[in-house]
């Protein structure tokens, strides 16, 4: 069975342009959150339609969609990490994520916002899901300062299928989601984690996957730690004190060779 | 720093018959993070991804079997990806110490910069989302990523002392049990001065 998966996010439309491309944002500020470590907490909330998912299970769904994708990716600096159930306003349960109905171009709902990491909760506002019970979830960074994500918010359909889904599949939405809440937008092809349909046998984030979350949270070692800025442009810097060694290292092997060339016996290559 | 000084005191302090002995040009292929990324919808992973990648080398001898080897190199096509609107490019930066015995073989033990450079072209694309299709906004400009990688190597030379053939291990984020990653090369190397094969 083919379940789609739907956002709604900040996006900026540009008709004109239709060519499809690869790994995409979902929101034209290319947002991110600025510490690389995430917390995702759950929203205390009573989901009738998910009784038989706990607030626990819910935390450990998230936690292992976290680990096995999103914190798998070699190149990036983002760490996705269990955080707790929080108490929540019922709004999280009956409000719509965006106060307009253009997908295109969300305004988020003001009762909604989080204010800082990734929240997850039920919700049973239709509106959110358009209408669907196949829609399973949406997600969205709902505090954006600049280039800044503060906070993010995942919806879960009340209405839909979720629990009927194997925890396979269950932890392949949430990581679909959770892909939403920290920045990255929809792929065009079905072997990624970010396609708009959910497919069963989804184990690992594809290559557009990790170049997103690479590009949004790019790894910065050996000074890694603290900023997972997004860059608009090379960020090759000073700070790249391992090309400084090589530098150094290659200096004093020409300065070596410099003094050797001045030698008759020298024995060059 | 600590890397810096070590390197300024291994060759000043190397004996006098330290020397620059060896350029070597090569290429093979690359297949990185092996079995990270899903390749199909079936669930089947990158196992046997191979990539063309190009190499330059040299080896300043610092003890008799021992010498040090700085390399360079970069993966081909440069600038693809699973798409054609991004462009990747991949490129590392080396220095090993290496061992050479029995004369033809050598094992080398080193790190690396490991650089990936993710560019996109700008514009919105539209893609399908829930029962409708969305314009979602695509890169625009640069990302690089930085890896300090953790690399084993062995090294043979084959018929003649000019051409050799080389395998490397590439280990990611050694100290993780979640991101870390491996990557393997085999390559054919030529050596256009005296190698160290002692």
């Amino acid at each position: 069975m083919e379940i789609r998966i739907s956002i709604r996010s900040f996006l900026l439309i540009s008709l004109l342009c239709s060519q499809v491309k690869a790994f995409t944002l979902n929101n034209s500020a290319a947002a991110s959150f600025k510490n690389d470590e995430i917390k995702i907490n759950i929203a205390e909330i009573d989901c009738p339609n998910l009784d038989n998912i706990t607030y626990t299970d819910l935390l450990d769904i998230a936690q292992e969609a976290a680990n096995r994708f999103w914190n798998t990716v070699p190149t990036s600096s983002l760490e996705l990490v269990r955080g707790s159930v929080q108490s929540v306003s019922s709004n999280f349960y009956t409000e719509q994520i965006c106060s307009n109905s253009d997908t295109n171009n969300c305004t988020p709902n003001a009762a909604l916002v989080v204010s800082s990491d990734i929240l997850i909760s039920c919700n049973n506002n239709s509106a959110n899901f358009s209408g669907s019970s196949h829609v399973l979830a949406v997600g969205a960074p709902n505090n954006i300062d600049g280039e800044n994500i503060n906070g993010a918010l995942i919806l879960i359909n009340d209405s839909g299928t979720f629990d009927t889904l194997s925890r396979d599949e269950q932890i392949a939405v949430i990581a679909h989601e959770l892909g939403h809440a920290v920045g990255l937008g929809h792929s065009q092809h079905d072997h990624n984690l970010m396609y708009y349909s959910s497919v069963s046998t989804r184990y690992k984030v594809g290559e557009d996957d990790s170049d997103g979350i690479s590009w949004l949270y790019p790894s910065g070692q050996p000074f890694s730690g603290g900023c997972g800025t997004i860059n608009l442009v090379d960020n090759e810097g000073p700070k790249n004190g391992f090309l400084t060694f090589l530098l150094g290292v290659f200096l004093i092997i020409v300065m070596r060779k410099l003094r050797n060339l001045i030698r008759p016996n020298y024995r060059a290559f | 720093m600590f890397l810096k000084i070590l390197s300024i005191l291994v060759l000043t302090l190397s004996p006098t018959f330290a020397e620059f002995n060896d350029l070597t040009f090569g290429t093979g292929v690359i297949n990185e993070h092996i079995g990270r990324f899903q390749t199909n919808r079936g669930g089947d992973t990158n196992d046997f991804d191979h990539r063309v990648y190009f190499n330059l080398g040299t080896q300043y001898q610092l003890f008799e079997n021992i010498s040090l080897v700085p390399e360079f190199g970069l993966l081909w096509p440069f600038g693809t990806t699973d798409d054609e609107n991004t462009h990747k490019y991949s490129y590392f930066f080396n220095g090993h110490l290496a061992y050479s015995f029995l004369e033809r073989y050598m094992i080398s033990l080193g790190t690396g910069m490991y650089l990936t450079t993710i560019k996109g072209d700008g514009g919105t694309a539209t893609l399908p989302n829930g029962d409708g299709y969305t314009s979602f906004p695509v890169p625009n400009g640069a990302s690089t990523t930085r890896n300090i990688v953790a690399i084993l190597g062995g090294q043979s030379f084959i018929f003649k002392k000019e051409w050799s053939v080389k395998a490397q291990v590439y280990a990611f984020n050694v100290l993780s049990s979640l991101n870390r990653s491996f990557s393997y090369t085999l390559s054919v190397q030529y050596h256009f001065g005296d190698s160290l094969w002692k």
